[in-house]
C-alpha cells in the first residue's frame, strides 16, 4: 500500500525522461512501417520473407530472458546481496552479447547479398529500424557493465540501489521495443 | 516482484512469443491470427512495463503514458494492417 502512494518509478527520474523520449521515438518509426507497408503489401511480403525469423525468435528470447537476469539483480541487491546482483548483471550483458553477435550475423548476410538502405521501402525500414534499436543495445549493455562494476566493488547496497533500478529500466525499455518490433518487422504479414 | 512471480512472468513471455512467431509461420492469414498476434504483444509489453520494470507497483504518471504509447501504437498498427 505504501508503495502504490510513493508515485516514485524505480531509478532516476531523469532515465524515465530519457525512455519517454526514445519510445516517442521508436513509436513514430513503428507506425511509419505499418502505413509504408500498406501501400506498398507485395513488396513487404515479398522481402520480408528473405528476414531469417529463427534468428529474430532467438534474439526475442535472448532479451527477454536478459530482462529477467536484470530483475533478478533488483532483487539480489535489495536482500543486500551485492556479489549476486553484479553476477545477475553480467549475465545480463551476456544475454546482449548473444543479440548483438546474431545481429551482426544477420547484418552481414543482408549486406553481402548486396542489400542496403536503398534496395527498397521495406529494407530501408528494416535496416534502419533494428540498427537504431542495435546501438540501444549497445548503450544498455554499457550502462549494465557500469553498473555490474560497482555492484562487484559493493557500491550498493539494499538501502542505496537507485544505481541498478535506473540501468535495470533502461535495459527493461531496450527489450519493450524490440518486443513490438519483433512481430511488427518479422512476424506479422 | 519476488523470484517465483519473476520467473513466472519469463516464462509467459517466453510462450507468448512462441505463439505469436507461430502463428506467423501460417501463410495468408486472416484477420484473427494478426488480432492474437497483436494482443499478445499488448499482453507481453504490459507484462514487462507493469513487473519488470516495477511501474504497477508505484502507478503514477509513467505508467499510464508508457500504456498509453503501447496501446497507441499498436493500434494504429492494427489499423494499418487491416485496412490495407
Amino acid at each position: 500500500m505504501s508503495e502504490q502512494t510513493s508515485r516514485q518509478p524505480p531509478g532516476d527520474l531523469a532515465m524515465w525522461f530519457f525512455i519517454c523520449a526514445e519510445l516517442l521515438v521508436f513509436g513514430a518509426f513503428f507506425i511509419a512501417y505499418a502505413f509504408a507497408r500498406a501501400k506498398n503489401i507485395e513488396l513487404f511480403n515479398s522481402s520480408q520473407l528473405t528476414l531469417n525469423r529463427t534468428a529474430g525468435l532467438i534474439n526475442t528470447a535472448v532479451l527477454i530472458t536478459g530482462s529477467y537476469f536484470v530483475v533478478r539483480a533488483v532483487i539480489a541487491i535489495r536482500q543486500n546481496l551485492s556479489s549476486l546482483c553484479a553476477r545477475w548483471l553480467w549475465a545480463a550483458f551476456g544475454s546482449g552479447v548473444v543479440f548483438v553477435a546474431i545481429k551482426i550475423v544477420e547484418f552481414g548476410e543482408k549486406l553481402s547479398a548486396g542489400i542496403s538502405l536503398s534496395s527498397n521501402t521495406f529494407y530501408m525500414f528494416y535496416l534502419s529500424l533494428t540498427f537504431f534499436h542495435f546501438l540501444h543495445v549497445i548503450l544498455g549493455m554499457v550502462i549494465l557493465a557500469a553498473v555490474a562494476l560497482k555492484a562487484g566493488k559493493g557500491g550498493y547496497c539494499s538501502t542505496d540501489y537507485s544505481g541498478v533500478e535506473t540501468g535495470a529500466s533502461y535495459w527493461h525499455m531496450v527489450d519493450l521495443v524490440w518486443i513490438v518490433l519483433f512481430p511488427l518487422v518479422y512476424v506479422l504479414h | 516482484m519476488n523470484t517465483r512471480n519473476a520467473t513466472l512472468i519469463w516464462a509467459g513471455l517466453l510462450l507468448l512469443t512462441l505463439l505469436s512467431f507461430s502463428l506467423g509461420e501460417v501463410p495468408n492469414p486472416g484477420t484473427w491470427p494478426l488480432m492474437v498476434i497483436g494482443a499478445a504483444t499488448l499482453i507481453k509489453g504490459k507484462l514487462v512495463m507493469d513487473y519488470f520494470m516495477g511501474l504497477k507497483a508505484v502507478g503514477g504518471v509513467f505508467l499510464h503514458v508508457l500504456t498509453g504509447w503501447l496501446v497507441l501504437v499498436l493500434g494504429l498498427i492494427a489499423l494499418a494492417f487491416t485496412r490495407a
